[in-house]
């Protein structure tokens, strides 16, 4: 007999939830520079447009599928149809891979935190860039990975490991509790960045980097290929999480304009933290005495551990080291509190895949385990070499795992199953029904869109080494880590029909 | 600031909080009409 499936305790919880897990770290430092990059406030257009015909549409998808087959990646794929549980394993394997250096990536906001205690980067540029070198980036050699680890960062990375479990070991139910904090914590700390931002002088210099609109970046293909992949990466779209976090709500609950309502609210987020952001670094390039576009920098790790720290330091001496501290702790609470439901939602996506399908096994167990395997190997990237198989692994995963998922989703709903029949599913109780609009996404735009990026990104790969790194690193850390994650799937899909079988 | 940056700094936010802020009202509406979900 199957087991009662858990529920959220109100779909206004679900929706909170997969808000929390689409809105993180790369809302900070990535839609900003996309979009001060690709044409400012111009760029708001091609990035609406992938909202209705890319994030939107595979979101729906996502939910329904999870919804109406009351499982987690494997269970509800092998449910769409047996030969597809594996996209339901990958899917989970390469969300594995994401949250090991993800939660790295936090260790080291744990440590930046105790040192805006006392501004312990330093002064000066110099400083700064020392205080990187020693905590993040040790070494640029691959090989360095066996060189020495950084134990004040591992401190960092047990106690979030810690958090995690906490907060997944008792299922949905404790997950609806922590988010109603961590949702709406950073959202309040990016409005009092951005109300002191816009008081300092100078931030109407980022603000017009940022939104000053420029048209002619609109006949760029570029542009319109960033604008996707923004959208794609944000959304927590090919992870497996929204079908987990859908399938523990009931049919009867809507899912479309849950959608909606999660992909505005990263939108929001996104927008939002553009004017955090871009306050504050125009008001550090008049201070220097900088062009805004050198000050900015690229974004990415690089925005939060060095550009961020400088601007602190670059506040009016008037205000004393105390308000600077004060200064640090909020944004790197902030960064904390982006992160942290962000990590969860993808060890929730792997236990609960996991717990469909050895239902036996106690779900606390499970996380238990998952937690600490992933804490051993999340080790490699806080070790002196740490950052370079950490870029490595991201462009992997993001760039041919999560894409890759996201094609085989289009192709197995729009084309392989039975379409209609979802979307019935989905309609059933919908606040805004799917149609035409829906399955054209799916089958046609979606997948023409992900192929390009699959395409594209597989030239550069042939034309350039991806950021100039050893050829047996990028073999080890990006082909053979995927290769890795597709067999695994392939073993989980075969163990699990084992256990079925019995 | 530039006034495209101006006038895109009001679009984004219609964008971005209309959006978001209609489809609430959407939810709402919906539940006021099927009360029994």
């Amino acid at each position: 007999m199957e087991e009662i499936r858990e529920h959220w305790t109100s779909r206004p919880t679900f929706i909170i939830a997969a808000i929390g897990s689409a809105v993180g770290l790369g809302n900070l430092w990535r839609f900003p520079y996309v979009a001060a990059q690709n044409g400012g406030g111009a760029f708001l257009i091609p990035y609406l447009i992938a909202i209705l015909t890319t994030g939107i549409p595979l979101m729906i998808l996502e939910y329904g599928v999870g919804q109406s087959m009351q499982g987690a990646a494997p269970k509800a794929f092998a449910r769409l149809g047996r030969k597809f549980e594996w996209v339901g394993w990958f899917a989970l394997m390469v969300s594995s891979i994401i949250c090991i250096y993800y939660v790295a990536v936090m260790a080291w906001c744990w440590r930046y935190l105790w040192a805006s205690l006392s501004i312990e980067w330093g002064p000066t540029h110099e400083s700064i860039g020392e205080f990187f070198g020693q905590v993040i980036a040790r070494s640029d050699k691959p090989l360095d990975v066996f060189a020495g680890i950084n134990w004040s960062v591992l401190i960092g990375l047990a106690i979030t490991w810690i958090m995690i479990y906490w907060i997944i070991c008792r299922g949905v139910g404790r997950v609806g509790k922590v988010v109603l904090i961590t949702v709406p914590l950073p959202v309040i700390l990016i409005i009092v960045l951005i109300v002191r931002g816009l008081t300092l002088p100078g931030a109407a210099v980022g603000l017009n980097y940022y939104l000053a609109p420029s048209w002619q970046y609109l006949l760029k293909g570029q542009t319109w290929l960033a604008a996707y992949g923004q959208v794609f990466f944000s959304l927590s779209l090919g992870f497996g999480i929204l079908t987990a976090y859908a399938s523990y709500l009931p049919k009867d609950q809507d899912i479309s304009n849950s959608a909606f309502i999660t992909t505005f609210a990263d939108s929001v987020t996104s927008y939002l933290a553009g004017f955090a952001v871009f306050s504050i670094l125009g008001y550090f390039a008049v201070a220097t005495n900088q062009d805004i576009v050198k000050a900015a920098g690229n974004g990415g790790p690089g925005l939060v551990f060095m550009v961020y720290p400088e601007a602190i330091n670059s506040l009016p001496a008037a205000l004393g080291p105390f308000t600077k501290s004060i200064f640090g702790i909020v944004f790197f609470v902030m960064l904390l509190s982006l992160g942290i439901d962000s990590a969860f939602s993808l060890v929730e996506a792997v236990v609960a895949g996991i717990h469909d399908k050895w239902p036996r096994v106690n779900r606390a167990r499970i996380a238990a385990i998952i937690c600490a395997v992933s804490f051993i190997l999340g080790i490699i990237f806080i070790t002196d070499a740490g950052l370079v198989w950490l870029d490595i692994v991201d462009h992997w995963c993001n760039n041919y795992g999560l894409v890759t998922v996201g094609l085989l989703e289009c192709i197995i709903v729009g084309w392989l199953i039975k379409t209609s029949t979802l979307m019935d599913s989905i309609n059933e109780s919908a606040e805004i029904r799917v149609g035409m609009w829906w399955l054209l996404c799916i089958k046609f735009i979606t997948p023409i869109v992900l192929c390009t990026l699959l395409a594209l990104n597989v030239r550069t790969e042939l034309m350039e080494r991806y950021s100039g790194y050893d050829l047996w690193a990028l073999l080890a850390g990006g082909w053979l880590m995927l290769l890795g994650a597709a067999v695994a799937a392939f073993f989980l899909t075969w163990a699990a029909r084992e256990e079925a079988a019995q | 600031m530039t006034t495209g940056a101006w006038i895109m700094l009001f679009v984004g936010a219609i964008i971005t909080f209309g959006g978001f802020s209609t489809c609430l009202l959407v939810s709402v509406l919906h539940r006021k009409r099927n009360p029994r979900r």
